[in-house]
Parts: structure tokens; C-alpha cells; sequence
């Protein structure tokens, strides 16, 4: 141990740089920079992702006390779907079939800044995105983003950093009442609550019940089955031994020490699973798997992925359940909020975006959203509104 | 309260960490904090200005019933739940003092708090809330900087802190300014602390509600005596900077 030397007070600067992989920093030193809501950012979140893809860059910003502000580095998808960025960013012009560096988890529906909170927070979040820009201008890229963002904290970041802020997606979310399920459909209206309550009769009907348990305690080449069958169902890419890995690497990288699975099971077959992650006071549905081959009308979906959860999360003090971004009517139908998700875009060269056509385009989905779902949008959306004020 | 004080420390989180394997805290203040302690099995028990949550962790893996964290700082708290969600989990940490926790622990743990009270009123209204958060008859054991600590700036800089009176002349006034500092590796913080003087401290504490005040040296439990302790613990010993008081809530009504 070195205790010297004191020096001066004024060595006060940030010092960024780039590190070849997650593990060269400190877990605990990173989880510090994790808030609550930031579960895809995590250490161990990363570290599974990395175990199973294999290492990407990472970005660091350190003050003198220690690391202030972070993020690992991808490129996004190559091909259609949501981590291309021609789809993100359909509606706004720019150079989008350009290279673009994306930061963030690989993958991830949730991104926020590692970042210290305070006096200097803005100036560090300043520093990553200077460092960020470096970075892809030394490697050809045209730019950076940041996707997936909660709208508020895109608007600090591009704000620290003059990005711009492009409404991309949306998430859903419930507030998880003390009393888990039955608090929730008392403030239903009473054809929500016969809805649900005829879809749990019928699970049980059918012979189907619930079992909890932790992932470790799943085998993963089924629940990496179970989980693909339900992807491609949707256009997903990945076969099973992708899915499998990425199990693997959870497990790897300890993860999954804070995973919760819901297995629906007829007799002794598993018909389904939801694999969540406590975290904070929120519990996040990563995947759901399902064994199609079975055609039962059990809303096994519902049952695991809104009822079920529920109660646990009630059970375990959590107090919110993230629902993802996917199927959003059926999500609001059964009392969950939509949450405005937005990209953070830096171009090497200032000209390639418009401001006013970012801001035109959030202002359309906005008022698309307002139509779809009146009544069921956070709080946050109306600050999407003040912001797209032309005269804000 | 104020809490002007508490936003210094969002920067600090690891570095205060860190602060725990240091001999002055590993082989001295930890191990005197933990015996003055004593079993705390089923105890609840609140850690006042927690910090990272290194005495939480330690209190609800030995056995504590309800544990809570309270800081202002969210920095400290981020790293505080990140850490205890891995290591010992069931601690909730909070970053106000809600009405319903108080009157309902039977300890308060507030280390190396009361320093950032930075005036008699602030540190009147610390002490009223330390104390206010005992039931009846609870303990409250604390560490201000001690109030006859060495003033001289290199004192302690062996030890990776260096401890710097605003006025060099006058270190022993009570609210003067002090700079605590902590370096090691080439890593370094600091912040803005208060001098409060022994009689000042029994003054706010009792004024508070706390009763049969004890101060405690802190020593090196490991060590049967001063003298087996290692050689380059010594001047930290002879003079430590910090100290704890130790007292309970008066029973009957004030
Ligand atoms: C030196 S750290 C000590 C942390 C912990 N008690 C330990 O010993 O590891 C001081 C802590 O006191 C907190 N603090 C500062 N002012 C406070 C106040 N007015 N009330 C409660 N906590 C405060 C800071 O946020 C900081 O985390």
C-alpha cells in the first residue's frame, strides 16, 4: 500500500481512455456508477454478455478519486431489426447506413450512463461523449448513439455531450402495489379485471400451475429451446446454441445470482418460463420461452410474464416490474404505463442531422403515442412535449 | 438538516471503500467499533450516514435483524446497494430519515459522521436525529474526529490522511474548518469536515436525548496491549483521530 504523495487540490481533471475488456475494472468500482433502473449496464450483466460474445472495448472516464464514468462499446446490428440503426431511426434523414458506433450493453432495451451523480456529473457525462467521439472518429465511424435511453436521461446526455435526441421505441412498466395482483385489479376497470381473472382460471383448467425457482436450478438447453421457439416465432435470428451461450455467460459471470424464473408445468413437462432479474427495487422480464408444439390456450404468457410477477415482486419488496418493449397494447391493457425510450446521436459532422427534423419526428410519435394509449403514458412523455416546443 | 456537506462525498465512494483496508481502520477503528458493539444478533439497527454500507454489511451478515443504510449522498448509496444486493442482502438503504423509523432501533451507528455538521444548530439537529431513531433505553455509538486529534498536517499522512485546520494557529475552535484528505496509489479525495470540542459534542448529544455518555479510546483489540501492536500503528495509537461516544436514550420522557 502507497500512501504518497498528497498532491496539489488542483488535480481536479478528468482522464478518459479505452480498455480492451470489462474485467480490466473493478466490479464494485463500476456498480457504483449503476443506479437502480440501469440493470443492463451492470457489471455482471456486462460481463455474461461478454463471457458469451466475447470482449468489446470499453470506455472510461476517471477522476481523481476514481472512475467517474463509463460504457462498453458494440456496432450494433448489421441487419434489419431493433439494433439497426436504418430502423431506429427511420423517419429522421441522416446517414444511418453509415457505421455508427453504438454505446451501451450489446442488445440491451435499457441504457443509462454509468456515471457518477452530483456537482460534476454533466461534466463527466461531457468527457465520455467527447472520448466517444474520438473514438469513432479514429476508427471511421460517422458517429455515435446511445439507444434505448429513458427519455429523460437521453436528454442529459445529449445535452452534456450536443447529441441529439431521436423518440425510437417505447417500454412498459407497472407500479407493483403492496398487495401484488389483487391490488392492481382493484384500480381496474371491471372488464380488465374478469379478463385476467377468466385467463388465470383457464391456465388452472388446464392443469397448468406455476413453479418459481432460480435460473441456476433450470437446465439451459431447455430453457434455451423454449426461449428460441419463441423468438423465431417473432423474427428472432438466434438459434438455440445462441441462446444457450448467452445462459452460459449469465451463469459465468454470476448474473444470474440475481435471476427469478416462472415455469408453468403441466404434470412434470415444462409448457413454458419467464426468466426475470431482481435488481434495485425492480424486477425486469428478460426472456419468455414457450414449447409451441403444445397448443394450449393457457395464457401461459400472461399468467408468467403480468400475474405471477406481480406477487413475487410484492412478496420480495420490489416495487416495479419492466416489461420490455415488445406487445405493448396487450401490456397496457393489463394496467402497465408506457415509458418513452430515445436514441442519443452524435455525427462526426454536425451538418448530417437536423435538429428540427429530430424534432418534428418526435413530436409525430409523440402525438402517435397519445392516440394509441391515452390515459396509459408516464409522466414522462409530457416532457417530450414541452421539449419539442419550438420555442423550448 | 442541511446536507450541504454530504454532496462531496458522490466522487468518494470507492476510494472511502478502499479506506477500510487500511491498517488505521482494518487493524484499529474497525475491530474497536465492532467490540464496542458487541453481539448484534436480532438487533435492528440503523447506520447513520452509511456511506458504502461497509458497517451495514458487516452488522446484517453477523446477525442483525433489520438493517438499515441511511446517507444523503447518492453516490455512496449506489455503491452501498449495488454491494449489499451481492454480499448481504435484506438491508434497505434510504436517503431520507422518513418519520416511521423513528423510535424504532434499538442502534445507531453514526461513524465518522458528525464532522460534516458544519455548524452548532446542524450539529444539534444531527444529534436530535441520531437519537430521535432509538426506541427507548437503544444505543448510540459515534465517531467525530477527536477533539484532541494532532493538528500538525503530516501527522497523519503515514496513515493516507491528512487531516488540515483552516486556521493552523487555532485547530481546536469549535465549527472550524478542517480538511480531511485520503491518498493512496495515487488515488486521492477530499473533503470540508468541523472541528467540534468534546464539551460541544456531550452538549449536542445530551441536549438530543442521549444519557451516561462514555468516550472510548480506540485501540488495537487484536493486540493484548498497545505495545504488540505493529510498530508502524503506533503514532495512529497515540493519537488517533477519531474516537467513540457511546450512550442511550433516556427512558422516561424529556
Ligand atoms: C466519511 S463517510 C463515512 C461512511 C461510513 N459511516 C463509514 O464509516 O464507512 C461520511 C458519510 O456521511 C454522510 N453525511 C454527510 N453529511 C451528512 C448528514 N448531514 N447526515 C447524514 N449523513 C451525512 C456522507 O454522505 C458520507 O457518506
Amino acid at each position: 500500500m502507497k500512501f504518497f504523495p498528497f498532491r496539489s487540490d488542483a488535480s481536479h481533471a478528468f482522464c478518459s481512455g479505452v480498455l480492451q475488456k470489462l474485467s480490466d475494472m473493478d466490479e464494485h468500482e463500476w456498480d457504483a456508477l449503476v443506479s437502480d433502473d440501469n440493470f443492463y449496464n451492470s457489471y455482471r450483466w456486462l460481463r455474461g454478455l461478454e463471457h458469451s460474445l466475447g470482449a468489446t472495448d470499453v470506455l472510461s472516464v476517471h477522476g481523481s478519486a476514481g472512475l467517474v464514468a463509463a460504457c462498453t462499446l458494440w456496432e450494433g446490428d448489421q441487419s434489419p431489426g431493433m439494433f439497426f440503426l436504418p430502423d431506429c431511426m427511420a423517419g429522421v434523414p441522416g446517414p444511418w447506413q453509415e457505421g455508427f458506433l453504438w454505446l451501451g450493453g450489446r442488445r440491451n432495451t435499457h441504457n443509462e450512463i454509468p456515471c457518477i451523480q452530483g456537482r460534476r456529473r454533466h461534466q463527466a457525462l461531457a468527457e465520455l461523449g467527447r472520448c466517444a467521439l474520438e473514438y469513432a472518429q479514429q476508427r471511421g465511424y460517422a458517429g455515435f448513439v446511445m439507444p434505448y435511453m429513458p427519455y429523460q436521461a437521453a436528454v442529459e446526455f445529449a445535452y452534456a455531450v450536443g447529441g441529439v435526441v431521436v423518440l425510437h421505441s417505447a417500454q412498459a412498466s407497472l407500479e407493483v402495489p403492496d398487495t401484488g395482483l389483487a391490488g392492481m385489479m382493484e384500480s381496474w376497470r371491471a372488464h380488465d379485471r374478469n379478463q385476467t381473472k377468466s385467463e388465470i382460471a383457464a391456465f388452472r383448467r388446464m392443469g397448468s400451475r406455476v413453479e418459481w425457482g432460480v435460473p441456476d436450478e433450470l437446465d439451459d438447453s431447455v430453457a434455451a429451446d423454449l426461449i428460441t421457439q419463441n423468438r423465431s416465432r417473432y423474427g428472432g435470428m438466434q438459434d438455440r446454441e445462441w441462446v444457450q451461450g448467452i445462459l452460459a455467460g449469465q451463469r459465468k459471470s454470476g448474473v444470474s445470482y440475481f435471476g427469478a424464473a416462472a415455469v408453468s408445468k403441466r404434470d412434470e413437462d415444462i409448457t413454458a418460463l419467464a426468466i426475470f432479474y431482481r435488481f434495485g427495487a425492480t424486477l425486469h422480464l428478460r426472456y419468455f420461452g414457450a414449447n409451441y408444439s403444445l397448443d394450449l390456450n393457457d395464457y401461459r404468457y400472461f399468467v408468467l410474464c403480468y400475474y405471477e410477477p406481480l406477487n413475487y415482486a410484492a412478496a420480495n419488496g420490489l416495487t416495479k416490474l419492466r416489461l420490455s418493449t415488445s406487445a405493448l397494447r396487450a401490456k397496457v391493457n393489463r394496467g402497465a404505463k408506457i415509458e418513452p425510450q430515445a436514441l442519443v446521436v452524435k455525427c462526426a459532422d454536425e451538418q448530417q442531422i437536423c435538429h428540427s427534423e429530430a424534432k418534428r419526428h418526435n413530436h409525430r410519435m409523440l402525438r402517435e403515442y397519445q392516440d394509441e394509449f391515452p390515459g396509459h403514458l408516464s409522466w414522462d412523455w409530457e416532457l417530450v412535449g414541452s421539449h419539442q416546443n419550438p420555442t423550448n | 438538516m442541511s446536507k450541504n456537506n454530504a454532496g462531496q462525498f458522490n466522487e468518494l465512494a470507492t476510494l472511502y471503500e478502499d479506506t477500510a483496508h487500511w491498517p488505521f481502520r482494518k487493524e484499529i477503528e474497525i475491530p474497536s467499533v465492532l467490540q464496542a458493539i458487541g453481539d448484534v444478533e436480532g438487533l435492528s439497527v440503523l447506520d447513520f450516514g452509511c456511506g458504502t454500507g461497509m458497517y451495514s454489511r458487516w452488522l446484517k451478515q453477523r446477525g442483525a435483524g433489520r438493517v438499515v443504510g441511511y446517507d444523503p449522498t447518492k453516490g455512496m448509496l449506489n455503491y452501498a446497494r449495488r454491494r449489499a444486493e451481492k454480499e448481504s442482502p435484506g438491508i434497505s438503504f434510504v436517503t431520507r430519515l422518513s418519520p416511521d423509523l423513528i423510535g424504532q432501533f434499538d442502534l445507531v451507528l453514526a461513524v465518522h459522521v458528525l464532522q460534516y455538521a458544519s455548524s452548532g444548530p446542524e450539529l444539534q439537529d444531527m444529534c436530535a436525529d441520531m437519537v430521535g431513531l432509538l426506541r427507548p433505553g437503544g444505543r448510540l455509538l459515534t465517531l467525530p474526529i477527536h477533539p484532541s486529534y494532532d493538528s500538525r498536517r503530516s501527522y497523519y499522512e503515514r496513515y493516507g490522511l491528512r487531516l488540515s485546520a483552516d486556521d493552523l494557529q487555532k485547530p481546536y475552535v469549535d465549527g472550524g474548518g478542517v480538511r480531511i484528505r485520503l491518498c493512496k496509489n495515487g488515488k486521492q479525495g477530499s473533503v470540508f469536515a468541523s472541528y467540534w470540542s468534546a464539551a460541544s459534542l456531550e452538549r449536542a448529544l445530551g441536549q438530543g436525548g442521549l444519557r451516561s455518555l462514555k468516550w472510548r479510546e480506540l485501540d488495537a483489540p487484536e493486540c493484548a496491549a498497545l505495545g504488540q501492536a505493529p510498530k508502524e500503528l503506533h503514532a495512529y495509537l497515540q493519537k488517533p483521530h477519531s474516537i467513540i461516544i457511546e450512550g442511550v436514550r433516556a427512558r422516561d420522557p424529556q
